[in-house]
């Protein structure tokens, strides 16, 4: 009896501290408080090693970049602590596109009360490029003059000093700051917008903080960097007080960041951008289970939630929640590896039972592909509206997107490709997909039904691969004939699609297909080195004809994203270009409607 | 004496577990990765130089013996490696797994308690109150425990008692109430237990104790019901044999009030085989409270752990799992010593 009367206490202990603690006080009774409810936490908070949507979300809040996307636009540019964005009319490039000039806004501060000046902008695209974190977004500064060299050294003191030589970047006065470039870029404005061009307070940066302590020997350095390489001790690239702090000119500062839970942002009282924020506090809450997320929106706990696009169908009219849904930069594309290079998995000619390594160097087998794919049906069916069809390799919204009609469904082009290909009697190939991914592996059935309605000889295996343990290094090795794939933008301008996909130099797609197509790769030259926003885009306009012409890709779809919010959330706008899309990108146009 | 010399031993057989537990760890994620652990590290952008780099800086190029004795020169030593999983960019385990393991023990301990003090009383009552009202109350009760999936409970729980639509009692998930923790700090960092009930007390902060307990009833309740349907159950055919002993009815025919009986003479003796029980369950509950901590977006190990698999961040994994032995080796440890406790006819050593 005595144990049951301990349960009945301890009820009664929980019933009566519910009834105390929801009258308890708040620091919230005065203040509007934003929280998103999301399925990650970042990895850091270090704009020269953070490349992920979830630390992104926090940076694009705390930090400013020199420019950035105007509002829902992913193609205009603003000033944001700069007086104007640099142009050939307003002096700010020069005439050959290698030099760009940046003007401060007076008055600006970062949340710790120091003005930013230019020896702040200097500090932070130096640090990005000479920390160069190994797997860092300091590649998109790779044109930065000396950037790119300094990259391949071990980054000795000396090989610091040869960049900082090369004048990169340069303090022309305290509130002027200038770029140079080792060549013309034009996605140049455009990649200085991505966190990594955020602009960090050097003043505390340089101070000395005890977490640098184990990592670095010393709690700080002259230069705020972290130790160069040294008598056989390899450069250090990680700064971890940087790791978990802030200290910029956005809307907001951090307040505290509880790792694997939560991080808090407060309005920043020195912002001098605008609009000014019109909440307090912004929580963004790390909640793994959807149905937590919904009853959390429901019990308006949650002001915006992630629903991915398969489940959105849970929120849809429902009174406590508003969907918009925009199509996002993500595209979904299958890669034809021209040449495989594991013997194993090169496709089979169903006649002569020889293997065929070079399967996809054939248009007319790349040709058969794209028209036997049901583009329609993978919208309508597989992502269930989710997506529109991609029609080239830029996404649209994007600047420099062709309004190709792209490739249509069409089995009997199809059937003539494949009797024009060097295996009209069928084959056997193997197709992947990441396992786990269920847009891909519909779009491998789809595939799968489409290549065998047009011959019996045809056979195609669809199977899943693990992505971090198959699916990645055995792309990249060319391992595989097949397979899907997917693409996110680090800077919204075309460059950043048609490089990975059609230029073999930059390491990434095209290498793994081994694509190489001279013609194409002088194309893509001659575009980024032109300055001309009108010539920009014909030029781009010509790279995408081209691709598409050639079936180089199996161009499927580019994703939508739902948008999930309460109906008494204002102010939200969809930047594709925004971290963390579809959940709110700048809390500072955010506000609530009080019920 | 020979209670401690009996306590070293055990714990000196640590040593082997351990050796075993990260060899087989080790092993299984080299294979898995088809020996290159670089993967989980390892992003789409990455150039083949970058790659080449973070290999060379961390040890990934080596084989499998070098790779694996580095390990356990560390361990030795008592690092256990960095994680990239758990924030603040590449973070010391030893750092992850002080902020969370007191996370998950708070959770178990209240489960724990949850399940033992509603479990034995039930299984007591429900076996001598044989096949009345209560009996088969409780029967229900402890099959509804073992066959529903943790996911479908704690998600009727807190439909039922964290929603306006429902009874809006308890909140939906979390530690602690974020807005309350501005004015109640010792919420946000918990000192010096790391656990939230017992240090809100220690500080005096009664409102951050109530909201901290109103946060872990639901996430307790949803762990602990499984084990506490097992505990019932094993309580009640336990009772039921004793029951049927000659002592007992010898007991009850000498005129004894039949409360002592049941409690001294039958409760004490049934529970020796759910003492067993209860330590092997504490252990598998401090293990195995992922899906738990995920649903109640409670910031435990388990949740880390999830997360460290899928990334395939092999210090992070390697970590858990000598955690969870080391958890289930002192559990079993705890039961002898309480079995021996218990009756004294079990001798230790």
């Amino acid at each position: 009896m005595r144990t049951g009367a301990l349960v009945a206490s301890l009820l009664l202990l929980a019933l009566a501290l519910a009834g105390c603690a929801s009258k308890g006080p708040t620091a919230s009774a005065n203040e509007v408080v934003f929280t998103t409810a999301n399925i990650g936490d970042p990895e850091s908070l270090d704009p020269a090693y953070d490349y992920e949507q979830n630390g992104g979300a926090v940076l694009q809040n705390v930090y400013d970049t020199l420019v950035y996307y105007n509002r829902a636009s992913a193609t205009d540019l603003v000033p944001t602590i700069t007086t104007a964005v640099p142009s050939l009319e307003n002096g700010g490039i020069s005439e050959d596109g290698l030099t760009y000039t940046f003007h401060l806004k007076p008055g600006v501060r970062f949340s710790d009360g120091t003005p930013l000046s230019a020896a702040d902008v200097k500090f932070s695209f130096d640090r990005v490029v000479l920390m160069n974190g190994p797997n860092s977004p300091a590649w998109i500064d790779g044109v930065i003059a000396g950037a790119e060299a300094y990259g391949t050294t071990p980054g000795t003191a000396q090989d610091r000093a040869a960049y900082v030589a090369e004048g990169g970047v340069q303090v022309l006065d305290p509130s002027t700051v200038q770029f140079r470039l080792s060549k013309p870029d034009a996605a140049f404005l455009y990649k200085i917008a991505y966190t990594q061009g955020s602009i960090v307070s050097s003043k505390a940066f340089k101070a000395p903080h005890p977490e640098r302590q184990e990592s670095w020997g010393v709690a700080s350095t002259s230069d705020g960097l972290p130790p160069p390489a040294s008598g056989g001790r390899r450069a250090v690239t990680r700064d971890p007080w940087a790791d978990r702090n802030a200290v910029g000119t956005g809307p907001f500062k951090l307040d505290r960041w509880v790792p694997g839970d939560k991080v808090i942002l407060r309005k920043n009282p020195y912002y001098s951008g605008s609009p000014k924020p019109q909440v307090d506090v912004v929580v963004l809450q790390k909640v793994v289970d959807l149905n937590t997320r919904i009853l959390m929106l429901q019990n308006k706990e949650a002001d915006d939630i992630y629903v991915s696009p398969s489940d959105v169908v849970q929120v849809q009219g429902k009174s406590f929640a508003r969907v918009i849904e925009q199509p996002s930069f993500v595209i979904v594309t299958g890669i034809f590896t021209r040449h495989v290079t594991n013997t194993q998995e090169c496709p089979v000619d169903a006649v002569s039972q020889q293997a065929d390594c070079d399967f996809f160097s054939d248009v007319n087998m790349r040709k058969a592909f794209a028209l036997s794919f049901d583009y329609q049906k993978f919208v309508d069916d597989v992502t269930h509206n989710h997506a529109i069809q991609l029609t080239s390799v830029v996404p649209k919204g994007m600047f420099g997107y062709a309004d190709l009609r792209g490739t249509q469904y069409d089995p009997r082009q199809a059937q003539a490709a494949l009797q024009a290909s060097h295996h009209p009697g069928g084959f056997k190939l193997n197709v992947y997909y990441n396992a786990g991914n269920a847009l891909r592996e519909g779009a491998a059935q789809l595939l799968k039904s489409g290549l065998e309605a047009l011959s019996p000889s045809i056979k195609v295996n669809v199977q899943p691969l693990d992505w971090a343990t198959a699916l990645l290094p055995g792309g990249k090795k060319s391992g595989f004939a097949m397979y899907f794939i997917g693409w996110s933008p680090d800077y919204a301008f075309p460059d950043d699609y048609v490089k990975p996909f059609a230029d073999d130099r930059a390491g990434q797609y095209a290498a793994w297909a081994k694509y190489d197509d001279a013609e194409l790769k002088a194309m893509i030259d001659d575009a980024l080195a032109t300055v001309d926003q009108g010539q920009l885009e014909q030029k781009y306009a010509a790279i995408q004809q081209h691709m598409t012409q050639n079936y180089d890709y199996l161009y499927l779809a580019q994703q939508t994203n739902p948008h999930v919010e309460g109906p008494w959330v204002r102010g939200y706008f969809y930047n594709p270009m925004d971290s963390n899309q579809p959940l709110v990108g700048h809390y500072q146009y955010m506000s609530k409607v009080r019920s | 004496m020979a209670l401690a010399g009996y306590i070293a031993r055990r714990l000196l057989l640590l040593v082997p577990v351990m050796l075993g537990v990260t060899l087989v760890t080790f092993s299984l994620t080299w294979v898995a990765t088809q020996g290159d652990l670089s993967r989980g590290y390892v992003t789409l952008k990455m150039t083949d130089r970058q790659v080449e780099q973070l290999k060379h800086a961390k040890g990934f190029d080596q084989p499998f013996y070098i790779q694996y004795g580095n390990y356990l020169a560390r361990l030795a030593t008592g690092d256990l490696g960095v994680t990239k999983t758990a924030g603040f960019g590449e973070r010391p385990i030893n750092d992850v797994i002080a902020q969370r393991f007191p996370a998950t023990i708070e959770l178990t301990i209240v489960a724990m308690l949850f399940a033992v003090l509603i479990g034995i009383p039930l299984g007591t009552l429900s076996a001598i109150r044989r096949d009345k009202p209560l009996d088969h109350v409780s029967r229900i009760a402890a099959l509804s425990g073992v066959s529903i999936p943790i996911f479908w409970l704690g998600l009727i729980l807190k439909m039922t008692f964290a929603t306006h639509t429902g009874i809006s009692l308890f909140p939906l998930g979390g530690r602690y109430s974020t807005s309350l923790a501005f004015t109640h700090p010792v919420l946000f960092e918990p000192k010096p237990t790391g656990l939230l009930l017992v240090d809100t007390l220690l500080a005096g902060d009664v409102d951050a104790f109530g909201d901290a307990f109103l946060h872990i009833v639901l996430p307790g309740v949803t762990l602990g019901y499984a084990t506490m349907a097992i505990i019932t159950r094993m309580m009640r055919s336990s009772m039921l044999e004793v029951l049927r002993q000659d002592y007992v009815r010898t007991a009850l025919a000498k005129g004894l009030p039949q409360r002592l009986v049941y409690k001294k003479h039958a409760r004490a003796n049934a529970m020796l085989p759910t003492v067993t029980v209860i330590g092997l369950a504490f252990g598998s509950l401090l293990g195995g409270a992922v899906l738990t901590e995920t649903i109640f977006q409670w910031p435990g190990l388990g949740e880390w752990s999830t997360q460290a698999i899928a990334s395939v961040d092999s210090n992070a994994v390697l970590s858990f799992t000598i955690l969870v032995a080391i958890i289930y080796v002192v559990a079993n440890l705890a039961v002898d010593i309480v079995y021996a406790y218990l009756d004294p006819r079990v001798r230790l050593g």
